[in-house]
């Protein structure tokens, strides 16, 4: 039934298209139409000269009408003809090299805290009641609770700094010692994963606990399956699918732009760090490239994972299929 | 058959009470919330400072032995267990318990209202999506679609940064650059989708219904349909984002205000005191651990009473935010 | 009559299933016993909440858990399964003793595909065979239940099966290990009556053909005379009666099966003479009436790839006082007809006059008037009612609305409703949830009385309703029917029910009418082969001799 495959891809690629294209006209109005004053002083950076402000205006066409200005806007970031006005750099070089730190950062905690939340939501929805459940329940709980940046923070500084166990910041490059590069990334891979693994622990329990009461169990079941064939491919199949479609736009949202705040604080010189960077000096071309990518990125990758979806829960290919 | 009269809404109370650490999680917050109320009366009556008063160059007398607010090297004095200067100084020399109660007031004002926006917002085209469906549901979905996939913290940080300089300007509408108004739009906007999509789910559910068929059958209009049968429906699902959407947005801000986006300095936030906190973390880790501590117990207790309010509802009910 | 001197497979003797809930222990099965013997088809009935699902899961420890508390005795072939290790009933699950499910379509995994399901439960008993050997025996089995076409089913999704289909899939995985025993929870209660006839023959033909010892759980006394040899009543969780079919319906000797079977509406009982009111002139006329849906298929939701035909052309007529029975199946259209009669969906083309006026045109603000002489009451009592109102605020709503009254004159009216459905002024302040769902019926009845219509349409109204409680909801109308002078469309798939409340019946098929007359007429002598075959299908409460026909 490739069929009704195809057709629902063809569907979600036509609707991101009109997304992607909705979310840059909302980047271009964040930036260019909301803020008062006049945009070229705002892009000039802190201390503009007035021939710096001329510049930007006649490059940025500030002059000109609100959908040409938007024409322009997209050509330069599209083309990579954006440069911060700051630090004379091009933007979109330095969001490449920032790119394979971010991804070491969001791949790693990914795995980790997918690996980690199967792990404990099956274990908590099998004991589900009792008291490993109750107490890993309120350790999620807490997790959910803190604040990434603090929690990094901490980590940072007394596994860090004081005890010595871990680097407190800095990345290696994989290429240059792999070791390295994962020694550097434990700290932030836990503080990246640690909230997530809250939240979808918790999920897959819910979702474990409801499908074990659904009757295709039963029927498994009453075929006299072995238990660990049910909970396989009869709870587990079913149970994973929409965490599985979940885990793919939280990775594209971290990858995207969440990872900001660990980064800043393990110092990992990521592209969520460039980006924070350039607020805290007011550079706003930086942002905005980061800002629009990181929202491309996050629309195709959403796009994907519904469409891996479709390909494996064959009910989702109907028109309208089951929407989160 | 039992002369009992109890409505749904009773017997969800009934099993909220019986759940302690739900009750322990709204007292928490209750408690939270009230001693930042009473941020003003600490300052005045015992801390005799306000949030934002340095005290660089003046002198403590901590355990009988006058000390230096901030010593040369830069480093504040810690907790005093006293009066002045409760719980320390930061590096400006400014009184930290006094700047807690108050940036806790900026913290909760702003997750509170941004909540509360939001529910106003996602309610009206959740319920409009699903009861209307056809086009206005169309192009709702698609809305909620672009705005699920612009990310959070950016999105907030970028808003934060382009209104930094100048505030915001639509047509009549302007907004100053420091105002707490502009944190509060972003939050609001960012979690409308987490909101409206199952708000739109039980609408749409809901529509089916038979008793919403009978009440058409018997000559009532949409909107008082909407408000008399709808709504009531629809209520158990707000009462428990509530709790949820206000501990995420509070998370949220500080987040914000840590990236220097949000709360705009000198006004105290719990986000803004973990930014200024980490530069000095090695010489003064309380003015890290202290405001994180604070967050975490407000959200821990809201997402404690979340967890009791939807357990209390419908203990099958699945219910997902935040990042 | 089957071997019966043949020894019993299956003997369970005292049977107790109990559960602890929030709200106390609850016997599901307080002492059942009875014998299933090969070649046999053993019917265990009775109502919801008699326990016959939880003797019937119990058996193969189904319904096992840390509430549960389950003793007695249940022996095949000499072992015993009560209390049995998981490891042993593994091998009897599936291998010994069949299991067919009621929903097919929740029965199945919705994920994988039928003959895959099928070969997992060959496999799970039969480790030694390989794929293809297990496939082929899967396609063997489809084609065995009557599935044409077997090769494609096998690759199809259950959610792309008929529902029928989807019945007789999962007959055959029950099969597929080749067990002894089948266990059959409301197989065809799902179903439209055609189809549980053709799957009622099937399990006949599939009980003789492989002499398994079959136990059919059903609330339908009909299917129990049609497909059984013996019968037990369960009621509240014990045995009432058991014996030969032949025997039970003859000679009942418990007044509970005497109730239950005197319950029945039954297509050959004679109908006791009712007066009918005649008014002058038609109040309902319907013409043409059109009513599609279109398929979407764009894009973005927006062009048709086709059209359901759900109302094709009908039309009617209901004198003042008058009874009407829309008889049909699942996707005749029925049910979206009587929504277009009331305007609930806007009908595409025709006319419908009441009292003369014409509707389809009608302004909202003259159409809202008007509503309050045209009521409906819901199918489904558990959705019908608003769960967070109070059932005076239910049954004032149309009171309210049209402003007819308010305050005291308010409350007055509503209590004369509720007393006039049997209920009392008491129940005003009570919720929904409170209530039974005969109970909720009644409640619905009067909401749909209170604005004092002249007609009302009552669709599939005792559905879902137990026999017994079916008996007196239909009394109720019949008698508020006389008492009231109304009038009605009355939307059923059970054409006992509309014949014993209808003076004239109306059988609707894809959307289009195919026979009208007389109820009784239509009833003994349907002259359109559709609805023969309709009506043929019915099971009756009448154990016949011989079973055979074509499946």
């Amino acid at each position: 039934m490739g069929g009704s495959l195809a057709r629902f891809a063809l569907r979600r690629l036509a609707s991101m298209l009109l997304v992607l294209f909705a979310v840059s006209v909302l980047v271009f109005v964040i930036f260019n139409v909301l803020p008062a004053g006049d945009p070229a002083v705002r892009m000039a950076g802190k201390v503009p000269t007035e021939a710096q402000v001329e510049a930007i205006r006649a490059e940025w066409g500030f002059d000109d009408p609100l959908p040409v200005q938007y024409l322009t806007m997209m050509r330069k970031l599209l083309t990579g003809d954006v440069v911060s006005y700051f630090t004379q750099q091009n933007v979109v070089d330095e969001i490449l090299k920032g790119l394979p730190r971010t991804l070491s950062l969001a791949v790693g905690a990914a795995v980790i805290w997918m690996a980690l939340a199967i792990a404990l939501g099956l274990y908590t929805a099998l004991r589900a009641g009792g008291v490993a459940d109750r107490l890993l329940g309120a350790l999620a709980l807490v997790g959910v609770s803190l604040p990434v940046f603090w929690l990094g923070a901490l980590l940072s500084h007394y596994l860090g700094y004081r005890a010595g166990i871990f680097p407190g910041g800095g990345y290696v490059p994989l290429t240059e010692s792999p070791l390295q590069w994962a020694w550097h990334l434990v700290l932030p891979w836990t503080t990246l994963a640690v909230v997530f693994i809250g939240v979808y622990s918790r999920l897959l329990r819910a979702d474990i606990i409801e499908t074990l009461g659904e009757g295709h169990v039963r029927t498994a079941r009453a075929k006299g399956l072995s238990e660990r064939r049910v909970l396989t491919h009869h709870v587990l199949r079913n149970s994973l699918l929409p965490i599985l479609t979940l885990w793919g736009l939280d990775f594209g949202a971290v990858l995207g732009g969440g990872a900001i705040l660990t980064e800043t604080v393990f110092d990992l010189q990521g592209v969520g760090q460039y980006a924070a960077d350039s607020i805290g000096q007011l550079d706003l071309p930086p942002v905005m490239a980061v800002t629009l990518f990181g929202a491309f990125f996050i629309v195709v990758l959403n796009t994907l994972v519904e469409i891996a979806h479709a390909a494996l829960d064959p009910r989702v290919r109907l028109e309208g299929g089951s929407r989160r | 058959m039992a002369p009992s009269t109890d409505g749904p809404w009773r017997l969800t109370w009934r099993r909220l009470r019986r759940d302690r650490a739900a009750l322990a999680g709204g007292l928490v917050f209750a408690l939270i919330a009230l001693a930042c109320l009473a941020a003003p009366l600490w300052a005045r009556h015992v801390a005799g400072t306000g949030p934002e008063e340095n005290h660089l160059t003046e002198r403590v007398v901590v355990d009988g032995v006058p000390t230096d607010v901030v010593d040369l090297r830069g480093t504040p004095i810690g907790p005093t267990w006293s009066g002045r200067f409760f719980l320390g100084a930061d590096s400006n020399g400014r009184d930290v318990m006094v700047r807690l109660l108050y940036g806790g007031r900026n913290s909760l004002l702003v997750g509170l209202a941004a909540a509360l926006g939001t529910i106003a917002v996602g309610l009206l085209l959740g319920l409009l999506a699903g009861y209307h469906r056809g086009r206005l549901d169309a192009v709702v979905r698609w809305a909620l679609d672009v705005i699920w996939s612009l990310p959070v913290v950016l999105v907030g940080v970028a808003l934060g940064t382009a209104l930094a300089l100048g505030g915001l300007e639509l047509g009549p509408l302007r907004i100053g650059a420091d105002s707490l108004a502009i944190p509060i739009l972003v939050i609001a906007v960012v979690y409308v989708p987490y909101l409206a999509r199952p708000v739109r789910a039980r609408a749409l559910a809901l529509r089916e219904r038979e008793f919403v068929e009978a009440a058409r059958a018997q000559g009532m209009g949409t909107a008082r349909i909407v408000f008399t049968e709808v709504l009531p429906n629809v209520a158990p699902t707000l009462v428990v984002f509530l709790p949820l959407l206000v501990a995420n947005a509070i998370l949220l801000e500080a987040a914000l205000s840590f990236l220097g986006a949000g709360v705009r300095p000198p006004a105290p936030s719990w986000g803004t005191m973990i930014a200024e906190g980490e530069d000095l973390i090695v010489s003064a880790p309380h003015l890290t651990v202290v405001p994180g501590l604070m967050l975490v117990a407000t959200v821990l207790s809201l997402n404690l009473l979340g967890e009791g309010v939807r357990d209390a509802l419908d203990p099958r009910a699945k219910v997902r935010i935040g990042r | 009559m089957r071997a019966a001197a043949s020894p019993a497979l299956l003997e369970v003797r005292g049977l107790r299933v109990s559960f602890r809930t929030d709200r106390g222990v609850v016997r599901a099965v307080d002492g059942v016993d009875f014998d299933l013997r090969a070649g046999e088809v053993l019917a265990l009935v009775g109502e919801s909440g008699s326990g016959k699902t939880a003797t019937a899961l119990a058996l193969l420890g189904l319904n096992r858990g840390p509430n549960a508390e389950i003793d007695g005795s249940a022996r095949i072939g000499g072992a015993e399964l009560i209390g049995a290790p998981e490891e042993e009933l593994r091998r009897v699950r599936g291998g010994q003793v069949g299991f067919v499910f009621q929903d097919a379509m929740t029965a199945f995994n919705p994920v994988y595909r039928v003959g895959a399901q099928i070969v997992e439960a060959i496999r799970a008993h039969r480790p030694e065979s390989g794929r293809e050997e297990a496939r082929a025996r899967a396609v063997e089995l489809l084609d065995a239940v009557g599935i044409p076409d077997p090769e494609r089913a096998a690759d199809a999704y259950p959610h792309e099966l008929s529902g029928g289909m989807r019945q007789r899939a999962l007959i055959a995985m029950a099969l597929a290990p080749e067990p002894e025993a089948l266990i059959a929870d409301e197989p065809t209660t799902a179903l439209d009556v055609t189809v549980q006839a053709q799957i009622l023959r099937l399990l006949a033909r599939l009980n003789r053909e492989r002499q398994l010892a079959t136990l059919l759980i059903t609330h339908d006394l009909g299917v129990v005379a049609e497909t059984a040899d013996r019968v037990a009543v369960m009621r509240d969780g014990r045995v009432v009666e058991a014996g030969l079919v032949e025997e039970v319906f003859r000679r009942p000797r418990d007044p509970y099966t005497r109730a239950l079977l005197a319950a029945v509406p039954r297509l050959d009982r004679p109908l006791a003479r009712r007066a009918r009111a005649r008014g002058d002139g038609p109040l309902l006329e319907v013409e043409g009436l059109v009513k599609h849906f279109p398929l979407r298929a764009g894009a973005l939701g927006g062009r048709e790839a086709g059209r359901v035909r759900a109302v094709d052309g009908i039309g009617l007529r209901i004198g003042a006082g008058e009874a009407l029975g829309l008889v049909g199946e699942s996707g005749s259209g029925k049910t979206t007809a009587c929504r277009a009669i009331l305007r609930l969906v806007e009908p595409d083309a025709g006319s419908i006059r009441f009292d003369g006026v014409e509707l389809t045109a009608l302004p909202q603000r003259r159409l809202r008037a008007l509503r309050a002489q045209m009521q409906m009451v819901f199918q489904d009592p558990w959705s019908s009612l608003n769960p967070r109102h109070r059932v005076g605020r239910i049954v004032a709503a149309p009171l309210r609305v049209h402003g007819v009254a308010s305050g005291r004159e308010l409350r007055r009216r509503v209590d004369e409703l509720l007393e006039t459905v049997g209920l009392s002024p008491a129940d005003r302040d009570r919720f929904p949830h409170e209530f039974s769902g005969g109970q909720r019926q009644r409640i619905g009845i009067a909401r749909a009385l209170a604005l004092r219509p002249r007609l009302v349409v009552c669709d599939e109204p005792v559905s879902a309703l137990d026999v017994s409680i079916q008996a007196q909801i239909v009394a109720l109308l019949g008698e508020l029917r006389e008492r009231l002078g109304l009038a009605y469309l009355f939307v059923a798939h059970d054409i006992a029910v509309v014949r014993e409340v209808c003076d004239r019946i109306a059988v609707m098929r894809a959307g289009r009418m195919v026979e009208e007359g007389e109820a009784e007429r239509v009833c003994a002598a349907p002259r359109e082969e559709y609805t023969q075959r309709l009506i043929a299908s019915v099971p009756v409460p009448e154990p016949r001799a011989g079973r055979a026909g074509p499946v």
